[in-house]
């Protein structure tokens, strides 16, 4: 039986469509055996009808095949083998292994090529995604650290960053900060899960509502009660820098550490590992201009995947900017309490009053602000008989009075001179009156340097109280124009006492 | 000299495995999905997923003309397969193409493709590496999902955008 023409294109349609029906039901290597078992049967249908010319000229088909599938050896093979189905026929022509051997060569080494191009191509689109990620976290980070100066948010910025897909993509990440003496690291911030089941949850909940990184870091920095349980235990760490450790390491050489089985290591490390259940870990050190901010610390509890040195590489920017940006919010911060602090007394300046008389004034009728005005009693006289340093002295010490007279919610401010200022929100000034009196106590009973050389025998201070509610046509400054006024008549009655306004 | 019928029968053959292997592997791809879905009892079209891994190669909000003028309809996605013999999807590009001009947009690995389910499951147990690729393909293949993300594509490319002066 000969099958030329329409049956034999017929039976290479049906073969061709039943073998890429099976092959994709298997791994690559079943899908390739199928490949070339279904031209090996194409290649029979000849051996059936006994057809030597066909049999020799699609057995090319076969070689073909077979070598695109299984390279050098599956050309070796199917060329051997169908020269050797052709030698049972009684086909002896040499040249034909040749002829087979030689289209195999040309067929491997056009595969090579194709394969070598795609390779490049993919290599190269695999490092066009790596750099065009990092390049647009890099520019979502930078733009979301220019917002802020406030430590929280630049942390929890960086941190989300770190974490989100949208970002690099670890599933875990904390930050430990050095104190002034670069004495040693506390922990001051985490995101992500202590376990594999509340980062699941937190995964669910990103793709549900489909939140990109800008979204995130809002959502994290609004947020002041993220991942409490990895939070709890952050804040707890202090790790001392006097002892040689895995973080120390990291600060000395200024590189990444990666870190497999570090339960298997030192006993610093061990101890860090178990308590956040890590099986592999990477520390960033923070530095800038020299100066050892603090470390970064990242792993993957959830998804447990290995940290590779692109990953690694990945983060190295972002470090190096959060580490730019902590010290630059640590310097703001510095400059910040220096420019409303009050340089002798440490209490808050005249500066911090302006804003905190507008911040704190009610905006309505039911809210109140009271505000205490003292000034210290011949105060010229105490400079005139112990000179302006002992004057200094207890001023210093006035303060501390102050200080330890008021509640929790009312600010004191040296407001000039032997002046000083107390606000109380959301105070009445029945009860305003009331801490003022305790003030003026205070200082009567506490002995001050040289107190007793001041006329009536102890150092004391005159108080004027006023309180305002937030009518309409009440405003700031009305309110310490009335303590002022208030502080004049107890001046004017005989010092060392409290005037109401 | 090679018979014409040989030729032809070589060519039909090569050619019926090489176009029509996207549609069987894509074919097989939904039966292994619903395996899966039977077997856990999970619902592969309901399956919550972000475009979080979506890496753009262009700065967004951009004001390249051709992505001014683009609409929704000229973002085009295309699959990319690995090999032409075997093929197997190893990502999305998203395309805007519009008349004669093409420019590509946006990438999105395959193996980055990941859902929170899916996840959950490889993590249990439940499925290994290769059956979470297949069935992540299987939900990237499917037109929903396809429609989805060129609706993203097309919002990020008008977010933000500045008013055309």
């Amino acid at each position: 039986m000969i099958i030329q023409g329409w049956p034999l294109y017929l039976f290479a349609l049906l073969i061709a469509i039943l073998a890429n029906f099976i092959r994709f039901k298997g791994g690559t290597f079943f899908n390739k055996s199928i490949l070339v078992v279904a031209a090996f049967a194409l290649l029979s249908l000849q051996l059936l009808s006994a057809d030597i010319i066909y049999f020799r000229q699609l057995a090319f088909l076969l070689i073909a095949v077979a070598t695109l599938a299984f390279r050098i050896p599956g050309g070796l093979l199917s060329a051997v083998i169908a020269w050797g189905v052709l030698l049972g026929y009684g086909d002896r022509e040499w040249n034909v292994l040749f002829h087979y051997l030689l289209f195999a060569a040309v067929i491997h080494a056009t595969g090579y090529l194709i394969r070598k191009v795609r390779s490049e191509r993919r290599q190269m689109l695999s490092m066009l995604v790596d750099n065009a990620k990092q390049l647009n976290v890099f520019k979502e980070v930078s733009f979301a650290m220019q917002q802020t100066f406030q430590m929280e948010k630049l942390l929890q910025t960086i941190l989300t960053s770190v974490t989100a897909g949208h970002g690099l993509g670890f599933n875990r990440a904390m930050i430990l900060l050095n104190d002034e003496e670069e004495t040693k690291l506390t922990g001051v911030m985490g995101t992500g899960p202590m376990t594999a089941e509340e980062g699941y949850t937190a995964w669910e909940e990103i793709a549900r509502n489909r939140y990109e990184l800008k979204d995130l870091i809002a959502i994290k920095t609004e947020e002041t009660n993220t991942d409490r349980s990895l939070n709890e235990r952050v804040k707890k760490l202090e790790i001392p820098l006097d002892q040689p450790n895995f973080l120390t390491k990291a600060l000395a050489s200024g590189k990444p550490l990666h870190i497999e089985n570090p339960t298997e290591k030192g006993a610093p490390l061990r101890s860090f590992a178990e308590q956040f259940h890590m099986k592999e870990l990477v520390v960033f050190p923070l530095i800038n201009q020299g100066v050892k901010v603090g470390v970064l610390i990242i792993d993957n509890p959830v998804n447990k995947r290995a940290i590779t040195a692109g990953e690694i590489d990945a983060v190295l920017p972002l470090a190096n900017q959060a580490a730019i940006a902590i010290h630059h919010s640590r310097l703001y911060n510095k400059i910040d309490v220096m420019a409303h602090t009050d340089g002798l007394t440490g209490l808050l300046n005249q500066r911090a009053f302006q804003s905190a008389l507008t911040e704190h004034f009610p905006d309505d009728r039911e809210g109140y602000l009271s505000l205490i005005l003292l000034d210290i009693d011949f105060f010229k006289h105490f400079n005139d008989t112990n000179g302006h340093l002992l004057g200094n002295d207890v001023l210093i010490q006035l303060a501390q009075v102050i200080r330890s007279s008021i509640r929790k919610s009312d600010k004191a401010f040296r407001f000039g001179g032997e002046e000083f200022v107390v606000l109380l929100p959301n105070t009445t000034k029945e009860e305003a009156e009331l801490i003022a009196e305790r003030i003026r106590s205070s200082v009567e009973n506490t002995i001050f340097p040289c107190g007793e050389k001041q006329p009536g025998g102890c150092l004391t201070v005159s108080l004027g109280v006023a309180a305002m509610n937030g009518e309409p046509s009440n405003q700031p400054t009305c309110l310490v124009d009335a303590a002022d006024q208030a502080l004049y008549q107890a001046k004017a009655s005989g010092k060392n006492k409290v005037f109401l306004a | 000299m090679i018979q014409i019928e040989v030729l032809i029968t070589a060519v039909l053959f090569l050619s019926v495995i090489l176009f029509s292997s996207r549609h069987f592997y894509y074919s097989e791809l939904k039966q292994f999905a619903k395996r899966i879905e039977t077997r856990h009892g999970i619902n592969l079209a309901g399956l919550n997923f972000s475009f979080e891994q979506m890496v753009y190669f262009i700065s967004l909000p951009s004001n390249i003309p051709l992505l001014k003028k683009a609409g929704q309809e000229d973002v085009v996605i295309r699959f990319d397969y690995g090999s032409l013999l075997c093929p197997r999807v190893s990502g999305i590009e998203v395309v805007v193409e519009t008349g004669n001009e093409h420019m590509s947009l946006a990438y999105l690995p395959i193996k980055d493709f990941r859902l929170p389910t899916l996840d959950k499951m490889f993590e249990e147990g439940k499925i290994d590496e290769k059956a979470y690729l297949k069935l992540s393909a299987a939900k990237l293949m499917e037109a929903e999902t396809i429609k989805e993300i060129k609706e993203e594509v097309y919002q990020q490319i008008r977010r933000n955008r500045e008013p055309s002066v």
